[in-house]
């Protein structure tokens, strides 16, 4: 395998690319593993590096019944924060962004992580003073956040609505600066090239069909390229948790299946060099600048159950407005795609990571809206919780039975909606 | 834009209607055990296919429906009154 | 190339209109009906943008929305649109139009200097480099190839260079100008496109009576019709479209097609109209929903790799006939056309016949008779089995000027000599663009035969119609047309021959010859080449999705109209698979972009969304009412005297209040009666507190859980008779709590006999508050024996007249005053604001706004959303007593749960600063003095300078309430800010705990 660098880049330019070989290797499956990862998403993908990088394992596949990365992956907006304010929450996302920030030299592989700041506007006085707490809380475990006024915010992006007919007037702004983008698809890649080069079995286009399992164990999975058993079994497929444990004879999860959109603009010359968050009286935005240029933004889902990767205008109006209602000048702009992914929404908005009523079964789900900007610490957790068979202490509130206690880890304070966890 | 006919106001826009949750959930009665009551609020069938689901007509006549769609595709097939009562006085009078 | 212009050939036309135009600030002429491109092209300018990646020289390829080079920024200041298809877009006098990504010109254009390092630019190089940390300093060691360590420092620093030269036109900062409007709309049937077998569909739709609604994008309507010399069909078709009741749309593009039928389409306001009628909208988004939706959208030629193939001068053979026949612009006096199918004939007659040469490359070796004999006579050079290998520009120009042709041979494609030519035009092939099937999930399969995707709908709602279906002959086209069936609503699809051509079409998407190295493009727009594919390939990114990604294909502005389908050609080729089994990505909407204004529409600015506004707005604002948002609502904050700033208006207020008398505004508080004879089962399931023995004339104060025990609202509800309720809701939660009881009483507890009513817009509600509320009452009320202590004691409920108007009074409040809320009428709102106000001169009053009505009640240590955050449970807001031991309610079983009735919870407090002159903020954090990092032990929920006390107070909460840390050293930590302070903790209720104030 070939070492990324520029040096290799420079020289490949002069050899016509000849240098590059495959990045990842197109294995047939074995019939059996000591782990196999169902899903090859982002969080499957981790998973299986730092299960091998970690703990020294060795022999792993990651099943995935399409492509790698093919999933919410390569449909969210790309943006990386840690402004999580509860318990075992705060800790997670904060790994996850220290993690970020060295993922490429990790993995050998641009991600592209741009810390170009995560903005949340805020429209009173009271209402920045609520979310205060949560950078409050930020700052004394250890992360980054400051206050913004409104002078600040008009000097920083002087084309966001500071008009006088603006119907929620800018108040002030909280701000994660580590907090940015990243390259979405780059982030699977790098994942699975790095997982590759460890040994890894990264078998794509291989769906599980069913699950053969006895009273507390796994015992194989059929999939369509033939039966696969492991000694252990991890999901990590969300979207499509509830299928699997179904399948799995397991009964009912806290998740429900929503569809979330996303869009993005004609690429323009650089307008917004942040990442810009509001949300007042029902309405959600989030809009960042993607490196080609085109404005990258989404709001809230599409309110009703869905498994169809496809959106409807009602909140395609609804971004636009916002879109509008933050950056007046976007009204010219053009919308160029918008297209969506199916999330796993949880009772309480946060996720779940896991051991199961199976001895040899780990469950990674529930990521809401939070998926991506997870993923290094949802790899680096869950490895650990299936290596050792036990949940670290940041987890350890994040298993299926934290409703039993009444354990609710709920950012939003939305209550046991999984739709308004959005 | 997905098209609910509503029994009383006809066939509109969903955007007119809030989404309530699963319809085949049977909620215990309030003296119920809290691991009942556990499983009504919390656990979900999160039906891939056609499922029983709760509308409201919120910019409407504000019925709550029992609405069948097929959570693959969105298609519906078929929307009643959940009060049952309404729902029969409904049929009878057609 | 040099564009000729021709003169109009039928009389009608000969009134030539010209227009004037500017192309980078320089005035140029056009003829009215020319597109920007043909404007252009008839001013001798070819090279009109740069490449995306590469700074490239590009020039017009397509008369179409498959546009791939002329892409132009129009407009100046704030009307500056970038990313205008010129093809597309219809020339209007004085239109601004400017190159872009381009600088200092666009024929000089700095950023070219890229294409000479573009063997280093391979797909996905910058997943390669660019990773490390930064020196900040005068050092700077981050350049490549001296990466090292950690972080993202060198990314982020490269990162701004590769945005600057990303990217294609600039938007303006200002706020967009024009306004944009919706339309709702029903149809039977939607007709897509208005070619030959759009406007058969649409006729025939018509005929059996059918609501008919035929959209086009074009500013003319006729599709493929105006792009042909013969236009006696054409008219005959319209002159039988005319007669029947068709609504007709042109510049008009669906864009999307969503679920049940519902069709996005956004119209574009003739420019001409605007100049005269300045306040129509720019553009109006049409939501359709349609029974039926018939694509007659047509299909799209394709361009094929082959080194420079980017050039300008080189454009679809189709596009050039376009030119021709609709804009009069002979494309070049010396022209090479390169085909592989039929359909380049036609326009390699039309174009001789206007005067050039004419040379066809032709890849099939063998053509049917009838095309032979099309051109036998004519100045018409034609080579079989021949291709172009590359393209060369000439020394001093961008543009195309030699060919470099390949021949096939038994060992593939080899160099066969060159030809000199002015313009080059292809077609290797035509994509029916079934986009909008694909936007719903229709399935789509590879059509070997034709060398085409092909949807035929799903046959329910979704139909096709023309060449949109692959259906290539004229007469065929009109066949396809589906029947609607006279009983049902819906169209039928006809049974049609697919493909047509009289010689069949031969795959060509490379032409690739040993010794000839350079950029073949096959996503132009990107600047993705064939090559870029063979590394994905190469690397491993072999599925389409992959592809897509890594190489960036089909992603820019014309979403892969173009490319798409060479990528795959040559993916499948590298496989060594068809290309049927590499498939193709789902075509998301929208087909060509579309403004956010036009969706957006009238949404914006004070109409982003609906403003709430109280009976007394009006009032208010005229008696000096300054309003805050609260949610959708405005409500009176404050009402400064002058020079009062808001701390100084909200302690007056408070102050004057608690004295003597305030009034406020409470309208937006929600109302909801409930009436029927389960009305006290009903209320006493919903509520934690018993409500069973309510007295009628009595008012309670309650609490609702949600379902999963945590606190949901709360609010007083009166008993007006043994049968109907009035319960008040938080202005937050007042929508959310009347969806609730209607989906418990319509759901759950059909059984009930009740009934529920939102009157929160009916009546209006203020709160006259303070020692002297009595005696004002007194003054207003009829009788004032009725409001006595005796009569209407704190919780008492009465319905009075005011004037001979039935009012509300009820004996709550929320200040800790001796207090009322009354409740008129809203039509009656003003008037007895006004009277109410006049009486209330009589004592020292004031009206107080929500910052005071703030001040007073965390004084009280009352809650309200701050606390009531959705993760607090009723003992944690130190209501705990009020949750029923005798009875089920909402949230009654979960509400025991483990960790819901720990003693550590954090709980209600009142907080004081040690140094009584300190200020502070709420989102402030409570911990232990000596353990400021880590989680803390609480949080300040709401602050004010409270009059009574005379310093700041605070509400918020902390773990095991006052009792688990009154022993403890507290500090207020607040980091955002700097404010750290020792605070003392108290019980929240720091005014008058025993509630004197409120008898009496």
């Amino acid at each position: 395998m070939t070492r990324f660098s520029a040096w290799n880049v420079i020289k490949n330019g002069f050899n016509g690319q000849k240098g590059w070989s495959r990045q990842w290797r197109d294995p047939e499956p074995k019939a059996s593993y000591d782990i196999v990862i169902v899903g090859g998403g982002l969080h499957g993908l981790a998973t299986a590096y730092y299960l091998a990088k970690n703990f020294n394992l060795k022999n792993i596949a990651v099943v995935e019944k399409g492509w790698i990365g093919g999933g919410n992956a390569g449909r969210n907006t790309t943006i990386i924060r840690s402004n999580y304010m509860l318990k075992g929450n705060r800790e997670f996302y904060e790994a996850s962004l220290t993690l970020w920030e060295n993922l490429s030299h990790e993995l050998n592989y641009n991600v592209m992580f741009s810390q170009r700041a995560h903005i949340g506007i805020y429209h009173t006085a009271n209402a920045l003073d609520a979310a205060a707490r949560r950078y409050n809380i930020m700052r004394q475990t250890g992360s980054d956040g400051e206050i913004w006024s409104r002078d600040t915010i008009k000097k920083k992006i002087p084309h966001l609505n500071f008009a006088d007919d603006a119907r929620f007037p800018i108040h002030g702004a909280l701000v994660q600066k580590r907090a940015g983008t990243a390259r979405h698809d780059a982030v699977a890649w790098g994942y699975a090239r790095a997982a590759d080069m460890l040994g890894v079995d990264i078998i794509q286009q291989c769906e599980v069909t069913s699950i053969k399992r006895s009273a507390q164990k796994i015992s194989s999975l059929h999939t369509s390229r033939g039966e696969i058993t492991a000694k252990k079994v991890a999901f990590a497929v969300a979207g499509n948790t509830s299928r699997l444990w179904q399948m799995a004879e397991l009964g009912n999860l806290p998740i429900e299946s929503h569809k979330l959109q996303a869009f993005v603009t004609e690429p323009i010359k650089p307008l917004l060099d942040h990442v810009v968050v509001f949300g007042v009286a029902g309405a959600h935005f989030y809009i960042s600048q993607s490196d080609k240029g085109g404005m990258v933004f989404g709001g809230d889902i599409d309110w009703y159950k869905s498994y169809a990767q496809k959106g409807n205008l009602p909140i395609v109006q609804d971004v636009a407005e916002c879109a509008l209602s933050l950056m007046p000048c976007l009204g010219r702009v053009k919308l160029l795609r918008h297209w969506s992914g199916v999330v796993d929404m949880s009772m309480d908005g946060s996720f779940f990571m896991c051991k199961t009523p199976l001895d040899n079964l780990y469950l990674n789900a529930g990521w809401n809206y939070g998926g991506f900007k997870a993923s290094p610490a949802s790899g680096w957790y869950f490895a650990d919780l299936i290596a050792n068979d036990r949940p670290d202490k940041v987890i350890q509130n994040h298993d299926l039975d934290r409703f039993r206690r009444g354990v609710h880890i709920d950012e939003r304070g939305a209550g046991s909606d999984p739709k308004l966890h959005g | 834009m997905i098209q609910i006919s509503c029994p009383f106001c006809g066939k509109r826009d969903h955007s007119e209607f809030s989404y309530g949750g699963d319809g085949q959930i049977n909620y215990p009665s309030l003296d119920a055990s809290q691991e009942t009551w556990h499983d009504a609020v919390f656990l979900r069938e999160n039906i891939y296919g056609r499922q029983i689901e709760t509308w409201q007509h919120l910019y409407g006549c504000r019925s709550w429906l029992l609405v069948e769609r097929d959570t693959r595709t969105h298609e519906i097939f078929s929307v009643k009154l959940a009060h049952a009562d309404w729902q029969k006085m409904m049929e009878e009078n057609r | 190339m040099t564009a000729i212009r021709l003169p109009r050939q039928s009389s009608r036309d000969n009134q030539d209109e010209t227009i004037s135009f500017f192309w980078n600030n320089k005035k140029l002429k056009a003829r009215k009906g020319d597109s920007i491109s043909s404007a252009l092209l008839s001013n001798k300018f070819q090279i009109i943008g740069r490449s995306f990646k590469y700074h490239r020289a590009r020039g017009v390829t397509s008369a179409g929305v498959e546009e791939a080079g002329a892409l132009v920024t129009t407009g100046k200041g704030a009307y500056t649109e970038p990313n205008v298809r010129a093809s597309t877009t219809e020339l209007s006098e004085g239109l601004f139009v400017y190159s872009q990504n381009a600088w200092p010109s666009v024929r000089f254009d700095i950023g070219s200097i890229l294409n000479l390092f573009g063997r280093f630019f391979a797909a996905g190089f910058y997943y390669k480099t660019f990773m490390g940390k930064i020196f900040t300093g005068k050092i700077f060691r981050g350049i490549p190839p001296l990466e090292w360590g950690r972080g993202t420092g060198i990314w982020m620093f490269f990162e701004k260079f590769i945005r600057k030269a990303a990217g294609l036109g600039t938007a303006s900062r200002l706020a967009d100008p024009d306004s944009y409007e919706h339309l709702h709309t029903h149809t039977d049937i939607l007709v897509i496109g208005s070619g030959p077998a759009g406007i058969q569909s649409a006729i025939q739709a018509a005929q059996t009576g059918k609501e008919v609604l035929l959209v086009e994008q074009d500013y003319a309507i006729g599709g493929t019709y105006l792009s042909w010399p013969d236009k006696s069909e054409f008219k005959t078709q319209i002159s039988k479209l005319n007669k029947q009741n068709i609504t007709i749309l042109t510049r008009t593009t669906a864009f999307g097609l969503y679920d049940d039928t519902t069709i996005g389409l956004v119209e574009f306001i003739c420019p001409e109209e605007r100049a005269q009628k300045p306040l129509k909208p720019r553009q109006r988004f049409h939501i359709c929903r349609a029974e039926s939706v018939i694509l007659a959208t047509g299909a799209l030629e394709r361009n094929y790799a082959f080194v420079n193939n980017d050039l300008p001068g080189i454009m679809t053979v189709s596009s050039a006939r376009t030119y021709l026949n609709r804009y009069q612009l002979l494309v070049g006096s010396n022209i090479v056309i390169s085909t592989n199918n039929d359909s380049a004939y036609e326009a390699g007659l039309e174009l001789e016949q206007a005067g050039a040469t004419v040379t066809i490359l032709e890849s099939r070796e063998q053509i049917g008779e009838l095309l032979l004999q099309q051109i036998s006579g004519r100045r018409i050079n034609l080579y079989l089995g021949s291709a172009v290998a590359k393209a060369n520009h000439g020394v001093f120009s961008p543009c195309v000027k030699q060919i470099v042709m390949a021949r096939k041979t038994s060992d593939g494609w080899r160099q066969s000599g060159s030809l000199s030519c002015d313009c080059l035009l292809v077609s290797a092939g035509w994509s029916p663009v079934i986009h909008l099937a694909s936007h719903q999930g229709c399935p789509i399969e590879w059509n070997k035969e034709n060398a085409c995707f092909i949807s035929s709908g799903d046959d329910k709602s979704i139909f096709f119609a023309g060449s949109a279906a692959g259906i290539w002959q004229f007469e065929d086209c009109i066949q396809s047309a589906p029947q609607v069936a006279r009983k049902t609503k819906k169209a039928q699809k006809q049974s049609s021959i697919i493909g047509g051509w009289h010689t069949d079409i031969e795959p060509l998407y490379e032409i690739c010859v040993p010794a000839i190295k350079g950029k073949a493009f096959i996503d132009p727009q990107h600047d993705v080449t064939a090559s870029d594919v063979r590394l994905a390939h190469q690397e491993g990114f072999i599925s389409v999705e992959h592809l897509k990604r890594y190489t960036t294909l089909g992603m820019a502005t014309d979403q892969g109209k173009m490319g798409n389908i060479i990528g795959l050609a040559l993916m499948a080729d590298a496989l060594n698979r068809p290309i049927s089994d590499v498939g193709v990505t789902r075509f998301r909407p929208p087909y060509t972009s579309i403004s956010l204004g036009a969706l957006a529409g009238a949404h914006r600015q004070s109409h982003f969304k609906p403003i709430r506004r109280t009976p007394f707005h009006n009032w208010s604002l005229a008696n000096n009412g300054v309003m805050i948002d609260a949610g959708l609502w405005h409500r009176p904050w404050y009402y400064p005297k002058q020079g009062e700033n808001l701390q100084d208006a909200y302690i007056r207020e408070a102050t004057i209040t608690r004295r003597s008398l305030g009034i406020c505004d409470v309208s937006s508080l929600g109302k909801i009666m409930i009436q029927g004879p389960d009305s006290t089962i009903f209320l006493n399931r919903i509520y934690t507190n018993p409500f069973a023995k309510l007295a009628v004339g009595k008012a309670r104060y309650g609490i609702i859980l949600r379902e999963d025990g945590m606190v949901f609202d709360d609010g007083t509800t009166w008993r007006l008779s043994e049968n109907s309720y009035l319960m008040t809701t938080t202005t937050n939660h007042a929508a959310a709590v009347m969806a609730r009881l209607e989906e418990l009483l319509q759901t759950r507890w059909p059984e009930l006999r009740v009934h529920v009513t939102s009157i929160t817009d009916q009546w209006a509600g203020c709160a006259i508050a303070g020692p002297n509320s009595r005696n004002l009452l007194s003054e207003i009320v009829d009788d004032p024996s009725e409001i006595s202590n005796e009569t209407l004691p704190f919780m008492g409920v009465k319905q009075v007249l005011l004037q001979t108007i039935p009012c509300y009074i009820a004996r709550i409040s929320f200040s800790g005053e001796r207090a009322f809320e009354v409740y008129i009428p809203s039509d009656y709102s003003h008037a007895m604001m006004q009277f109410i106000w006049n009486k209330a001169q009589m004592f020292e009053s004031c009206l107080y706004g929500l910052e005071a009505l703030g001040t007073m009640r965390i004084e009280k240590g009352h809650v309200t959303g701050a606390e009531i955050d959705g993760r607090v449970t009723i003992e944690d807001i130190g209501l705990g007593k009020m949750a029923s031991q005798n009875k089920d309610f909402v949230g009654s079983a979960l509400r025991n749960r483990e960790m819901l009735t720990s003693p550590n919870r954090p709980q209600l407090v009142g907080i004081f600063p040690k140094d009584k002159h300190k200020k502070f903020s709420a989102g402030a954090l409570l911990n232990e003095a000596g353990k400021t990092k880590g989680h803390p032990l609480g949080w300040i929920t709401a602050v004010t300078h409270s009059p009574a006390l005379g310093h700041w107070i605070a509400l918020g909460f902390i773990e095991g309430g006052l009792t688990a840390v009154e022993d403890k050293h507290i500090v207020l930590s607040d980091e955002l800010r700097s404010i750290f302070l020792d605070v003392e903790i108290v019980s929240p209720h720091m005014y008058d705990p025993e509630g004197t104030r409120l008898h009496g």
